[in-house]
């Protein structure tokens, strides 16, 4: 490593100063530029991070710049097809945040691209990344709850500003099941070695008024090998709440996010057991960001992406939970079981539950 | 003094109402609120009524506005450098930026940089530095005398149990947690950006509170005693509930050529203040006390303790009605109107948050173990 790889950042919102703080922790990495939609914003925040600013109208420039390397794409939802093909294009290692886009076709135009320009896709599913999840993973691998039966997937809170785009259905293509589903969905099958999901059984959603995004979304998932999950989400809770329950034959894991601290539990016929794991809850800085995934998340994306290796959560992770939260809206809108490959490839989610 | 100069206020935050408009007001032949701006409707439709001002939702309508004359800056911290900027860039007469005039030298060092290519006079809001008490004690110190030891002390509680008193100010209605989310991360940028990600909540709440409330000490320990040569010693203490600024503690020392300056900040949940320095030196004992916060009217107190005639002297110096606020806005008004040099300019004001950030990274390594 002889320089450090320069990463520019494609949106001035909450997310950003996740990336900026992971970046700044890692000596591997420098936060150069920023953009966004409004000047004014991006002057804003690229002032507070100490990095240039430009507009979407000039997000070309600073995608070639010879000191970046590598793009964070934490625009708004529908933006992201559009602003990962120019960081394709500019040749550059991408990170998207999820969702990672509004359709089907979009993920695989972005996954084609990528291929041919040879560069890779980081998805950011932060908590894929925690300490918390590795060592719940770990666990169930080796035998903790036995043959797994049943997950259920919660992530709560009283959701994003109100004014902001993610109220938008055009921006944002979704809501709470979107935004926290995709969360809750990828952990939950990270956790038990990402099974197929074939299948949502039923899924039941409360609107922001008659058109508007979801706020609350509970969803019955099932897998190709039999296991049923439950996917909860809300932006209309009181308190944030965010676990994972693995249900086994021989037991039963909780890894809890919210509220903190952090905690992985094990129950079997034996009694609980509080499993340790590293760089729980923490009032440090960089073990707070540990915590939340966004510290080992910035780093292995950009080991991959210096090794040229594909991502252990890559485009196809970030097309598959796509796919299943899609299944989703439609299951919502019809009141039936929807077959996850008979989502239209042409659809939003917001589309696909107005009909 | 027949010019009547048209100011406008971006935020609109209980500083501007407590404090700001009524000090205007006191000085109504030289300012009049012209416009004023907040990103809450309510609270801005409510001061610009209360003045006779007009509410304009855009700061950077009000601030390009040619009816506007002078331009105080007094939003959440991270915002202050934009408008600064804007309003150097619209030409204004002169600019009045709250204190902290930017979370981090960096930031403030931008609008010196702006304020010197665009000829705007930009004056940082440090209303101990203009207090009469201050005033009186640097001419009594004297340009040159050597300290030997001086003591500043600010131990304050939140702002809500002196805004609770401060009548008839006006909150936004609407509850929303995301600015004060967003106002937090903006410290952790500035505090990891001068100690480094490994730094602990606490260190990051000291950043702001050192950016917050001891930045009034250092314009004015600078200004009383000079500059001093560096930092002896440095330390945070989180004695509080987690992430909370409350319980907080900072000691600092600084090293002078022939003497030292403990400067101590408390942060507790009491209402009692205890807000002032004392600087001694062979002869003489000067003790300034600040009045209560929030309070625009109260007034500061300087003490000159020396021998005469075989006797110690004690002088009280105090203004009754005259504050820090009324003579910063005054001086505001000798600047534009009269081509005064600014006693507070932004330049200057980047060596205050150097120390800020000095400060910081002292107190941060001493908790590594890094003893230098």
């Amino acid at each position: 490593m002889n320089q450090p790889a320069g990463v520019a950042l494609i949106g001035a919102g909450f997310i950003s100063y996740m990336h900026v703080l992971a970046a700044r922790a890692d000596p591997s990495l420098r936060a150069v530029a920023l953009a966004s939609r409004s000047t004014q914003m991006a002057e804003h925040r690229a002032r507070i991070f100490g990095i240039d600013a430009c507009s979407f109208d000039s997000l070309a420039e600073m995608l070639a710049r010879d000191d970046v390397d590598i793009a964070v794409v934490a625009s708004p939802v529908a933006l992201h097809h559009e602003h990962t093909l120019a960081a394709i294009r500019a040749g550059l290692h991408v990170v998207v945040e999820k969702p990672m886009v509004m359709t089907l076709a979009e993920a695989a135009q972005i996954e084609a691209a990528a291929r041919a320009a040879k560069v890779l896709i980081g998805y950011a599913e932060n908590q894929a990344f925690t300490p918390l999840v590795a060592k719940a993973r770990e666990r169930i691998v080796a035998g903790a709850v036995g043959r797994v039966q049943r997950v259920i997937a919660v992530f709560e809170h009283g959701g994003p500003p109100r004014r902001s785009w993610f109220f938008d259905p055009r921006l944002a293509g979704g809501g709470a099941h979107l935004d926290l589903g995709a969360h809750a969905l990828e952990v939950a099958l990270c956790l038990i070695g990402k099974p197929r999901v074939t299948r949502v059984a039923v899924c039941k959603m409360a609107r922001d008024g008659e058109r508007g995004v979801d706020l609350t979304a509970v969803c019955e998932l099932e897998t190709a090998s039999g296991i049923q999950m439950q996917i909860s989400s809300s932006w209309a809770a009181r308190k944030g709440a965010c676990r994972y329950e693995v249900h086994g034959d021989a037991g039963t894991l909780t890894a809890r996010f919210e509220p903190a601290p952090q905690s992985l539990t094990v129950k079997t016929a034996n009694g609980e057991e509080d499993v340790d794991f590293p760089g729980g809850f923490d009032l440090r800085v960089d073990t707070y960001l540990t915590s939340l995934g966004y510290i080992g998340q910035t780093r292995h994306f950009a080991e991959c992406f210096r090794n040229r290796t594909t991502p252990a959560e890559s485009a196809r992770d970030g097309e598959n939970v796509l796919r299943v939260l899609a299944a989703g809206y439609m299951a919502a809108r019809t009141s039936r079981s929807v077959e996850v490959a008979d989502v239209p490839p042409d659809r939003t989610p917001i589309q696909l539950l107005d009909g | 003094m027949n010019e009547q100069l048209r100011v406008g206020i971006v935020g609109c935050g209980e500083a501007t109402q407590a404090l700001h408009i009524l000090t205007l007001n006191s000085l109504a032949r030289r300012f009049r609120v012209e416009a004023c701006s907040d990103l809450s409707p309510e609270v801005m439709g409510e001061v610009a009524s209360r003045c006779g001002a007009r509410a304009v939702a855009d700061p950077l309508e009000l601030i390009g506005d040619a009816r506007v004359d002078v331009v105080l800056i007094a939003t959440p911290d991270s915002f202050h450098a934009d408008f600064a900027l804007a309003a150097c860039a619209a030409k204004k007469r002169a600019v009045l930026v709250e204190k902290p005039a930017a979370p981090n030298a960096r930031m403030c060092r931008e609008i010196a940089v702006a304020a010197e290519e665009s000829g705007v006079p930009v004056l940082v809001g440090y209303p101990h530095v203009y207090e009469p008490a201050v005033q009186r004690a640097i001419e009594i110190w004297g340009p040159h005398a050597a300290l030997a030891y001086g003591e500043f002390r600010c131990s304050l509680g939140p702002n809500p149990r002196y805004t609770a008193d401060a009548l008839q100010t006006i909150r936004s209605p609407v509850r929303d947690p995301w600015p004060a989310m967003i106002a937090q991360l903006d410290y952790i940028a500035a505090a990891t950006e001068a100690s480094g990600t490994g730094i602990g909540m606490s260190h990051v709440l000291a950043y702001g509170l050192l950016a917050g409330l001891t930045i009034h000490d250092i314009p004015v320990l600078r200004r009383v005693a000079g500059e001093p040569t560096s930092i002896d010693y440095a330390r945070i203490r989180a004695n509080g509930p987690p992430m909370s600024p409350l319980g907080l503690s900072i000691d600092v020392v600084f090293n002078y050529p022939r003497g030292r300056v403990w400067l101590q900040c408390e942060f507790h949940d009491v209402k009692s203040i205890d807000w002032g320095f004392h600087l001694r030196r062979e002869g003489l004992h000067l003790t300034v006390r600040y009045p209560t916060t929030y309070a625009a009217a109260a007034p500061s107190e300087c003490i000159a303790r020396y021998e005469k005639d075989g006797m110690t002297v004690d002088e009280r110096h105090a203004g009754r009605y005259e504050t820090g606020f009324r003579r910063e806005w005054c001086h505001v008004y000798d600047v534009v109107a009269g081509g005064a040099a600014p006693m507070t300019p932004i330049a200057d004001a980047v060596k205050d948050l150097e120390w800020v950030e000095s400060i910081h990274r002292a107190a941060v390594s001493h908790d590594r173990g890094e003893h230098t």
